[in-house]
């Protein structure tokens, strides 16, 4: 069951968090209200850390990461890039990448096995995101946005992707990804969804405005709920309707 | 959404004294206050025409904002306008505002009026009434709009007070009879707390409650009783309850009291239902017999069960049964109603293929088609799956525990994985001599040492071993390695002495520019070289008299004052020159002295007096004057001054000394001195701080 989740006041989590299987990178803000959502969750099976990146809170904007791997801006100072490296676990491989589009997080979506970039992201990028990452790498658009970091949240258990997407190219990505894929939106509304939206294979934090139809379309997506039916089993899905159109 | 109808937000507003207050006392504070009859009569109109012209957009600001502030009921939806209709009456609330909006034409045109009648004022006296007048008549209309302002001013305090009832939200509204059990449904079935009372019109209004179903919220409206009685003779409880009725696309759940405690028979109940019919005709319909507990539905009469299973049965409506008190068929109803309001939902928008054309992406997941052989599972740690919790506080808990946020924070370094944890708070630069520390780590850098740290210890013992070697060897020659050792220490240490000691000739030449005769001789001789003394001295006397400023001035010295007592000097080569110039000075300086008094013929030795005398005097005397004269310049001489030589005029070599010495000091040191300009403060605080008048910016 995904959590509702808010940083100072903003409910756009996925600026502020990265999570991988294997860790999650939490901005430090004012309080520790934030972070102690994550650290409850996820803190007995994960590291979960303080980071900042390029001197930013939005951390989650910033990088790109999986299980292998994570992937920084040339901005990130040499003291957060240790910093970094200490805190995370020996075997995940951390690279400061040169690379125009600065904002990793927004032209890079991946899970564990494959990476969707941006179609414009540098040839050297793309080859230092299948060695750190360990995934294969596709340039493509999602929704004819070439911000596919934004636009998709991926794991390896399923992916939310912009609601605007047709039936078509979903079915695409999702051979290409080989994980079920939906269209959807978080935050009351917002089709930017890897802002309000941060997932991996056991857990799932929305911003604060995600409705109770959104949060269960991220729990049925992203195989969440152990048990009871999925929202889109054929039981609920007049709600679904309902409450989309 | 439900913010589209929040009629909380609705400002307060005032009585119409309170209004004028208001206006008043604002055209007062943001109007100019100052005015005198000598002004030009132009500044004085100005003055008055603004004051109006302010008071006038006040006023208006005030009264539009409580115009746009009310909900205008051709705007809004056909539920909210019926039902403030009923509650405030249409008419009235309209007139008020129109009322309103009437008076702020008005007051906008008395403005006018007079700020074209002040042009014509004459004096300030004339433009004053004028003004008075102007603001006097826009008080009155806002007097006159009191009835109005009080009667809008109950309007949004009850309005504030409407439950939110979403519209368009998925609702289902309960109605029947008095005293049926619609409260208490609403109770069991919503989060909503309603007044339950055994009698009649307990609910006055309509209550709103929500429940969760099916992943959705439902919004309940729990409505007033009615009674069966044609429409215009219905108050306004009722009026409630049928506007809701009439105008929400909702699921109605008409309640029958088969117990008949409520205080009506089945029949009436019925001829209600058949009453009321037209205003939910084609919505969603459950009949639901509530007080099961008090009477069976089985235990009825079998005319009464026929009447109600053909209503149910000509209406399309679901019967079902509840009861309030034992809670049995309550989550039945509640299904039930929201089953088929959705399916209701559904087909209707159904009906704009569009609409779900655009949703098909959003209702299912896609499933991915096999495009290779490799698994990709699921990266899921044992812990999560074995399902353990996170035990002991959270750091947010320890913040609130240290101070709360801004006084506790847990260090970045608190995370590190580190091999020691001794090592997570070391410090160290993130520069270092001015270079930045990460540029030099290398992964590395533990290997790469250990090996520069092996070569070195390879070298030191090469070395040491070598030496052993060298030790026991002997040069062909015979000469021991020791030997040669000791010899090149002892040339090393001559080396240094010959160095320390041209260093102190360095230093010293400059002195010793003028070594004694004597000291050459006996150097010559100690070296065994045979020297002619004669000759020796007459070469040092030779250098002494050519070209030498010093040898020239001391001719021209000696011929002015035309003594022999030079000549002696320059035969005395080897005694101390100085000393030997000091005395002949002081010699001359008495002689200057003597002569200079004969000359005046009194005590005074002013330049003066000689000056005077000097036409009367002899050749002779005239001769001896120039030497004095010379002598009393000197001294007269001022200090830091450069004299200039001049060609028959003697100057004793220790001004010539002098003045080198000046003239090379001013070359080398271009020193700051008097002649710059100098300020020594460039703000002094006496002339910048405290009150100043007029010209005294630069003395206080």
């Amino acid at each position: 069951m995904a959590s509702r989740v808010q940083f100072e006041n903003s409910n756009e989590i996925g600026c502020f968090a990265k999570l991988t299987n294997t860790y999650c990178l939490v901005s430090s803000g004012g309080s520790e209200n934030f972070y102690s959502v994550f650290e409850s969750e996820l803190g007995v099976h994960i590291p979960v850390v303080h980071a900042s990146l390029a001197g930013t809170k939005i951390v989650g904007r910033m990088c790109a990461g999986n299980k292998n791997g994570l992937i920084v801006p040339m901005s990130t100072t040499d003291g957060e890039l240790m910093a970094i490296r200490n805190m995370l676990p020996e075997s995940v491989k951390i690279q400061r990448v040169e690379e125009r589009l600065s904002a990793l997080g927004n032209v890079i979506s991946c899970n564990d096995y494959v990476a969707l970039v941006h179609p414009e992201i540098d040839k050297n990028t793309e080859e230092i995101i299948a060695d750190v990452l360990g995934v294969e790498v596709y340039r493509t658009t999602i929704a004819g946005n070439a911000l596919v970091g934004s636009y998709s949240v991926l794991t390896n258990r399923g992916g939310l992707v912009h609601p605007m997407c047709s039936v078509a190219e979903i079915d695409e990505l999702s051979t290409l990804l080989q994980i079920p894929l939906c269209a959807g939106t978080v935050n009351r509304g917002s089709d930017v969804v890897a802002s309000g939206l941060v997932a991996n294979d056991w857990s799932a934090f929305c911003g604060l405005d995600t409705t109770a139809t959104e949060l269960s379309v991220v729990d049925a997506v992203f195989k969440l709920t152990t048990a009871g039916k999925s929202i889109f089993s054929a039981e609920y899905k007049g709600t679904l309707i309902d409450q989309l159109s | 959404m439900s913010a589209a109808y929040n009629f909380k937000q609705i400002q307060k507003i005032p009585d119409a004294n309170e209004l004028i207050d208001i206006t008043l006392s604002k055209t007062q504070r943001k109007t100019p206050t100052e005015i005198h009859a000598n002004f030009k009569i132009s500044r004085i109109r100005k003055f008055y025409m603004r004051k109006i012209k302010y008071m006038q957009e006040a006023v208006n600001e005030k009264l539009t904002g409580i115009v746009d502030g009310f909900p205008k009921l051709n705007d809004i939806h056909p539920f909210y306008a019926d039902l403030m209709n009923i509650l405030y009456d249409k008419d009235h609330y309209k007139l008020a505002l129109g009322h309103v909006n009437k008076a702020k034409s008005i007051v906008d045109n008395v403005a006018n009026d007079y700020v074209r009648l002040l042009k014509y004022a004459d004096s300030l006296y004339r433009a004053k009434q004028l003004k008075r007048a102007a603001l006097g008549r826009q008080c009155t209309l806002m007097k006159k709009l009191k009835s109005s302002l009080s009667y809008l001013e109950e309007v949004r305090k009850h309005l504030a007070r409407l439950p939110q009832i979403d519209p368009n939200q998925r609702t289902l509204i309960v109605t029947g009879y008095p005293n049926v059990g619609k409260s208490s449904f609403m109770n069991n079935v919503t989060d909503a707390n309603v007044d339950v009372q055994p009698y009649a019109f307990t609910t006055q209004s309509l209550y709103v409650g929500h429940t969760d179903y099916k992943y959705a919220r439902w919004q309940v409206i729990d409505t007033p009783g009615i009674l069966d009685h044609p429409l215009d003779e219905r108050n306004t409880i009722e009026m409630q309850s049928i506007t809701a009725l009439a105008h929400l696309n909702a699921c109605i759940l008409y309640f029958i009291d088969i117990s008949e405690t409520c205080g009506y028979t089945i029949e009436q109940q019925i001829s209600l239902f058949k009453n009321i019919k037209p205003l939910f005709q084609s919505k969603p319909l459950v009949i639901v017999l509530t007080k099961i507990d008090l009477v069976k539905y089985g235990e009825l009469d079998k005319q009464t069960k026929d009447m109600i299973e053909k209503l149910a049965k000509e209406h399309n409506a679901y019967l079902i049964q509840m009861s309030n008190q034992s809670g049995d068929g309550i989550s039945d109803v509640k299904q039930k109603a929201c089953d088929i309001l959705l399916d209701y939902r559904l087909t209707q928008k159904a009906k704009d293929p569009k609409k779900t054309e655009a949703l098909m992406n959003r209702l299912h997941i896609t499933q991915p088609k096999k495009r290779d052989n490799i698994d990709r599972p699921a990266i899921i740690p044992d812990t999560v799956k074995q399902g353990l919790k996170k035990t002991g506080p959270t750091i947010k808990d320890l913040q609130e525990e240290f101070g709360g946020a801004g006084n506790f924070y847990i260090p970045v370094e608190e995370h590190y994985q580190l091999e020691d944890e001794e090592w997570k708070f070391d410090r160290w630069p993130e520069f270092y001599l001015g270079k930045n520390v990460m540029d030099y780590y290398d992964p590395d850098i533990e290997e790469k040492l250990q090996k520069l740290e092996e070569e070195e210890d390879k070298l030191l013992k090469m070395e040491s071993n070598e030496n052993d070697l060298m030790e026991d060897e002997e040069n062909s020659d015979g000469i021991t390695y020791d030997d040669l050792k000791k010899a090149l220490k002892e040339v090393r240490g001559k080396k240094a002495i010959f160095k320390l000691n041209h260093k102190l000739k360095k230093n010293l030449r400059a002195r010793s520019k003028n070594k004694k005769l004597s000291d050459l001789e006996e150097h010559l001789e100690k070296k065994g070289i045979q020297v002619n003394k004669e000759s020796l001295r007459q070469r040092v006397k030779q250098r002494k008299s050519i070209g030498d400023l010093e040898g020239n001035q001391d001719k021209l010295f000696n011929k002015a004052l035309d003594s022999d007592g030079s000549e002696d000097d320059m035969m005395d080569v080897d005694d101390d020159k100085r000393v030997g110039r000091k005395r002949k000075r002081s010699m001359s300086m008495s002689d200057d002295y003597d002569e200079v008094d004969q000359v005046s013929g009194r005590g005074k030795s002013t330049k003066q007096s000689s000056g005077k005398k000097m036409r009367s005097l002899t050749p002779a005397q005239l001769k001896i004057t120039a030497s004095s004269k010379v002598r009393s310049m000197s001294k007269a001489r001022r200090e830091g001054s450069v004299p200039q030589p001049h060609p028959t005029r003697v100057v004793p070599e220790e001004q010539i000394r002098l003045a080198k010495k000046i003239n090379k000091r001013f070359k080398h040191t271009l020193n700051i001195n008097e002649a710059d300009r100098h300020i020594p403060i460039k703000k002094p605080k006496h002339l910048y701080t405290g009150k100043r008048s007029n010209g005294k910016t630069d003395r206080r």
